[in-house]
């Protein structure tokens, strides 16, 4: 697919069809966008087109699944669109279109109908950048797809004017975003500069013919960017704040697809690097190290300044950091696992492990996470507080709530029986990969799962065990809440009373992943296809 | 290292001289003005005045002149730029910076880089400056002096990265070619847009996607509710 010296157009005909789950959001963004001018303070308009339009990017990411055509690598290697991308697609739309239903329980009434259209263009845009985050093997496309998925997301955190918290959470936002993308941005220059190539593959590929010091500079740079996305402890500040802050349905689109999306894309470029890996690449080890112990680090962080906190949101925002630190740790061992220790043989089959392993409980987590925000939201509207000691008596006076969220925060907490335990049960299968650095980061996470058994609790017990003092009335929350509170608890129970059905499902996605194919080290692609003519210098 | 050196060692030549296979190795370090070999083994070295430097084949010799003139509008600016006080000064001497870095591209003939540099950087990035300095702040003479805590921090930051950024650029072999003598019929611009519709198609229409919606977000933020 060499498009330098003649651009074939049905070439790229053919790799557009590939992109279709993305096509439809930037149609349904720009349709969203258009729709004032059919009908002028509407909001069944724009939201009915961008349902379709999310629908419709389910059904393509859906769809490539059904032909081993519809997979393979496009616009000449900037993506690649594999089973791995495809599934987080599917995840990541339906996912935007619950939060669309979060946001018509939660926030329509309050939001002027001109704002609609702005709202959920946003929203299509953020989803726009996270799906080819996803999808990314080329660094220019990383950076870019990073910034739009992070653009939106600070308008959307700010999205109430005129709340003070909003505000400020998302100028937070917007000052750490800016400083983490400057710094992912130099260390790409460099490691373009010391590699010679964009390509994630081509620069592992150099990697392994020895890592130069200014490509670890410039890859430890990249690994803030990453953080920031990912909230890991150095690059933290900005998440409780901003969850506190912006309105709910888009605190939980950002905890879980932001997450999820830088996730996948530091999966994808550990993936790279660990197939990449020589025999004997300790350099190697150490990028896998440097990752653990950010995920570890991030995940004790966490969970130790979680326990102080009150406020629902930011004890939620706290846990989803730790929440990224288990998933960062068994990332980790992509790398730490992915390489053979003797011999000479990839151990492959360790890759799709982890990789199988984090996908899963990206899925877990987002339904716990969808949960227990919404169940804060519920609450939050029928008592008005988010401070969890307005919890007391909860549950004589909405038992229904105060079950389904109790389950949703014993899931995050990993209670067996509901689909969090099994989530962490497989990162700990994954992590014994790593031999005695795996057992060392097994340790850091049941030590962990220890600490965050006390402030997952907390709410539970105002809720369950401390009587109400106010005697406020009882109350059944809006049906369509409850609803979605259900369909979380049910997928919850669902991946914890079937493990051995989850298992083989994991099994499956971790298979589905391939291998990136890599050849010796690429030339220098950009600048020699720029010098095309240009004699060899030797 | 042996490497045979014609020149005076305080030499810093453009980086377009550096043709010779055997130093490409250290063009990184010519970049930043200095040369990588010891200033002792060149004691006895002619040191050439500048008349002879001016009346030898001009393409080559001239080339050190402009890098000095360019090294010298860029850095004096850029340390101007962290003594003055003057929030507006600041901004001017930035542009003196940005200017002196598009003379550097200019040199590496990245002739669409130096104007673009010019464009964006002086253009546009120096302009949203000034608007925010004259919107957010009631006094634009207003004067910022650093605590010598933030001096301390600052220069033990400033000065450990630089020193990490040379130590890395010294040791990190450059890989492939080098420097490469560009080609006499080659259109740079023509190459670049060629590139951005072939190769780089994604993150070109990925760009406009992402300039839509900051779009919509930043009117969105600056919109004043009606009522």
């Amino acid at each position: 697919m060499n498009l330098a010296s003649e651009t074939r157009w049905e070439d790229l005909w053919g790799d557009l069809w590939m992109v279709m789950p993305e096509v439809w959001l930037v149609v349904a963004m720009c349709a969203v966008v258009l729709a004032p001018f059919i009908k002028r303070r509407s909001v069944a308009l724009p939201l009915g087109v961008a349902s379709a339009g999310l629908m419709l990017a389910v059904m393509a990411a859906l769809s490539s699944f059904a032909s081993a055509d519809a997979m393979g690598t496009v616009f000449t290697g900037s993506l690649v669109i594999d089973p791995f991308s495809q599934f987080f697609k599917v995840l990541l739309t339906l996912f935007t279109l619950m939060i669309l239903g979060l946001w018509i329980l939660h926030s329509r009434s309050q939001t002027d109908p001109a704002d609609a259209p702005d709202f959920l263009c946003l929203l299509l845009g953020a989803a726009v950048g996270m799906s080819l985050m996803v999808s990314a093997t080329n660094l220019l496309v990383i950076f870019i797809a990073t910034e739009t998925a992070s653009m939106p997301s600070y308008a959307l955190a700010g999205f109430r004017k005129r709340r003070r918290e909003g505000s400020e959470g998302s100028l937070k936002y917007v000052l750490f975003g800016s400083v983490s993308s400057a710094i992912m941005l130099y260390g790409m220059s460099l490691v373009y500069g010391a590699a010679g190539t964009l390509s994630i593959y081509g620069i592992a590929a150099q990697a392994a013919a020895g890592i130069s010091p200014l490509m670890a500079i410039g890859l430890a740079a990249m690994l803030a960017g990453f953080a920031f996305k990912l909230s890991a402890v150095p690059m933290h500040f900005w998440c409780p704040d901003v969850f506190q802050g912006a309105p709910i349905e888009v605190t939980t689109f950002l905890s879980v697809a932001s997450k999820g999306a830088a996730m996948c894309m530091l999966l994808r470029a550990l993936a790279a690097f660990a197939a990449a890996a020589p025999a004997n690449g300790y350099l190697f080890v150490g990028i896998g190290v440097a990752v653990g112990i950010l995920g570890a680090v991030t995940a004790t962080w966490g969970n130790l300044v979680a326990l102080h906190q009150t406020n629902i949101k930011r004890l939620l925002a706290y846990s989803s950091i730790s929440h990224a630190g288990y998933m960062l740790m068994a990332a980790s061992v992509a790398v730490i696992a992915g390489r053979s220790w003797e011999g000479g043989q990839h151990q492959t089959g360790a890759i799709q492990v982890v990789v199988g392993a984090v996908l899963f409980y990206i899925v877990v987590y987002a339904f716990m996470n969808l949960g227990a925000f919404t169940a804060a939201t519920l609450l939050a509207m029928h008592t008005g507080t988010e401070d969890i000691r307005g919890y007391a008596g909860l549950s004589r006076r909405s038992p229904w709530l105060a079950a389904l969220m109790t389950a949703c925060l014993l899931s995050l907490f990993g209670m067996p029986g509901l689909g969090g335990f099994w989530g962490k049960v497989f990162l700990m299968k994954s992590m014994a990969l790593a031999g005695g650095a795996g057992f060392a980061l097994i340790a850091v996470l049941l030590f962990n799962t220890l600490i965050s058994l006390y402030y997952y609790l907390k709410p539970v017990y105002y809720m369950y065990f401390v009587p109400d003092e106010d005697e406020r009335p009882a109350f059944l929350p809006a049906g369509g809440g409850l609803a979605m509170l259900v369909i979380c608890v049910s997928v919850l129970l669902a991946t914890g009373l079937l493990p051995n059905r989850i298992e083989s499902l994991a099994r499956g996605y971790a298979t589905l992943y391939p291998n990136p194919v890599i050849t010796a080290p690429p030339p220098l692609e950009t600048t020699v296809s720029l010098l095309e003519s240009a004699p060899a210098h030797d | 290292m042996a490497i045979s050196c014609t020149q005076p060692w305080w030499s810093a030549r453009s980086p377009i001289g550096f043709l010779d296979p055997s130093r490409e190795r250290h063009y990184s370090l010519a970049l930043i003005g200095l040369d990588p070999i010891h200033p002792l083994q060149h004691k006895a070295a002619p040191v050439p005045t500048l008349a002879q430097l001016m009346t030898a084949d001009p393409a080559q010799q001239g080339a050190p002149l402009l890098f000095y003139a360019c090294a010298t509008l860029t850095c004096l600016s850029a340390w101007a730029i962290v003594f003055s006080q003057n929030i507006v000064r600041m901004s001017v001497y930035l542009l003196l910076t940005l200017m002196g870095a598009a003379g550097f591209y200019l040199m590496l003939q990245a002739e669409f880089l130096a104007a673009v540099q010019l464009i964006v950087y002086a253009g546009g990035t120096l302009i949203l400056i000034v608007f925010g300095i004259m919107l957010t702040n009631k006094n634009p003479e207003m004067q910022l002096r650093a605590t010598p805590m933030e001096l301390g921090l600052g220069a033990l930051v400033g000065v450990g990265l630089a020193a990490l950024l040379i130590l890395a650029l010294v040791h990190t072999p450059t890989p492939g070619q080098g420097f490469t003598a560009v080609p006499a019929d080659y259109q740079q611009v023509r190459a670049i847009g060629r590139s951005l519709l072939s190769e780089n198609l994604v993150p070109f229409e990925l760009a406009a996607v992402l300039l839509l919606v900051v779009m919509v977000g930043a009117a969105y933020m600056a919109r004043r509710r009606a009522g």
